[in-house]
């Protein structure tokens, strides 16, 4: 019991910074961090699931078969980037960039995609399942064959998308922009 | 008078969604105590526990307060401000206790800084800041972080 009240005690003196010190990952020359500058690092298969990631800059990035899964990705940038078949599922991507990057195959199941730039990326059989994207941009994007249900899609821009074979059981396309998008739904 | 008055008023509530956009406008701040960085945009803060430090943090105080507050909050001293506090920016190195790691953790930080304060917030379309490359001297940029840094510590 005494043992107990010491620790207590101890943990209550500790300066906050001191007991949240910690020793971050770096992979390949990259540091993983937020607002990690990561310009066309290789981080293929890494496992970077839960990590902080705000603000990074991955443009041009290698990142096949990455695993963000839960990670924090508000605001990074991912245009150009390779992620084809990356786990992104369940991240907090709001405002992130991936313009004209390649995300063929990859899982952004309940990813939260608030205000995110897709424009001109592949996303051909990603899987977008319960994801949130409101005010998302997908302009000039292909996503032929992605799974789309149930993901919420109010007001995104969807200008010139190819949305050919997706799969769309309960997605909500509330105020969505369908100009020039082929295969959009025309009962929204 | 009353007309003129009404007058005025509609006006006003015509203008004021133009004027609700952010517009750079270049602070009223003398850097000339700052050692001069030249045109060529750094990518890592030059004046970081350096001397020039202490003239920074107060030419950077004065500049916050003129262009960077009315979005971010007075004296980088708040986080109830419309935009993010920025004594946030680099906590997670702060949180790094090996030296090398969190050198290069703030050089990351500092990078990502410029690029914004360069190049602004545009995210789908909407200005959420304007871009103060044009208008803000890298002098005044650098300031403006090792003030808000100081602030940071200040709040420890």
């Amino acid at each position: 019991m005494k043992i107990l009240t010491v620790l207590t005690l101890l943990s209550l003196w500790m300066p906050v910074e001191a007991a949240e010190s910690e020793v971050p990952l770096v992979i390949n020359g990259c540091g993983i961090w937020p607002h990690a500058q990561c310009r066309g690092a290789d981080l293929r298969h890494a496992n970077l699931a839960g990590k902080n990631l705000a603000g990074a800059d991955f443009s041009g990035a290698q990142l096949a078969r990455a695993n963000f899964t839960g990670a924090n990705l508000a605001g990074a940038n991912f245009d150009g980037a390779d992620l084809t078949a990356a786990r992104l599922n369940k991240a907090t991507a709001p405002t992130a960039t991936f313009r004209g990057a390649r995300l063929v195959g990859a899982d952004l199941e309940f990813a939260r995609l608030f205000r995110s730039d897709f424009s001109g990326a592949d996303l051909t059989g990603a899987n977008l399942e319960a994801a949130k994207a409101n005010f998302a941009w997908f302009e000039g994007a292909r996503l032929n064959n992605a799974n789309l249900q149930e993901a919420k899609l109010f007001t995104v821009n969807l200008r010139n998308a190819d949305l050919s074979g997706t799969y769309r059981r309960f997605t909500v396309f509330q105020e969505a922009d369908f100009a020039g998008c082929t295969a959009c739904p025309t009962d929204w | 008078m009353l007309r003129t008055l009404l007058l005025a008023l509609s006006l006003g509530t015509l203008v004021t969604p133009v004027l609700a956009r952010e517009i750079a406008v270049a602070p009223q701040v003398d850097a000339s105590t700052l050692p001069a960085l030249g045109q060529t945009w750094l990518e890592a803060n030059p004046y970081r526990e350096t001397p020039a430090a202490a003239a920074a943090l107060d030419i950077g105080r004065s500049a916050y307060n003129q262009s960077c507050a009315r979005c971010h909050g007075a004296d980088a001293s708040t986080h109830a401000a419309p935009a993010p506090d920025l004594r946030n920016l680099n906590r997670s190195c702060r949180r790094i206790e090996d030296p090398a790691l969190k050198a290069w953790c703030l050089r990351d930080n500092d990078a990502y800084f410029a690029r914004s304060v360069r190049h602004g917030k545009l995210i789908v379309g909407v200005t959420h800041m304007p871009a103060w490359e044009a208008v803000l001297a890298q002098e005044l940029a650098w300031a403006i972080q090792i003030f808000i840094e100081a602030q940071a510590a200040a709040k420890r």
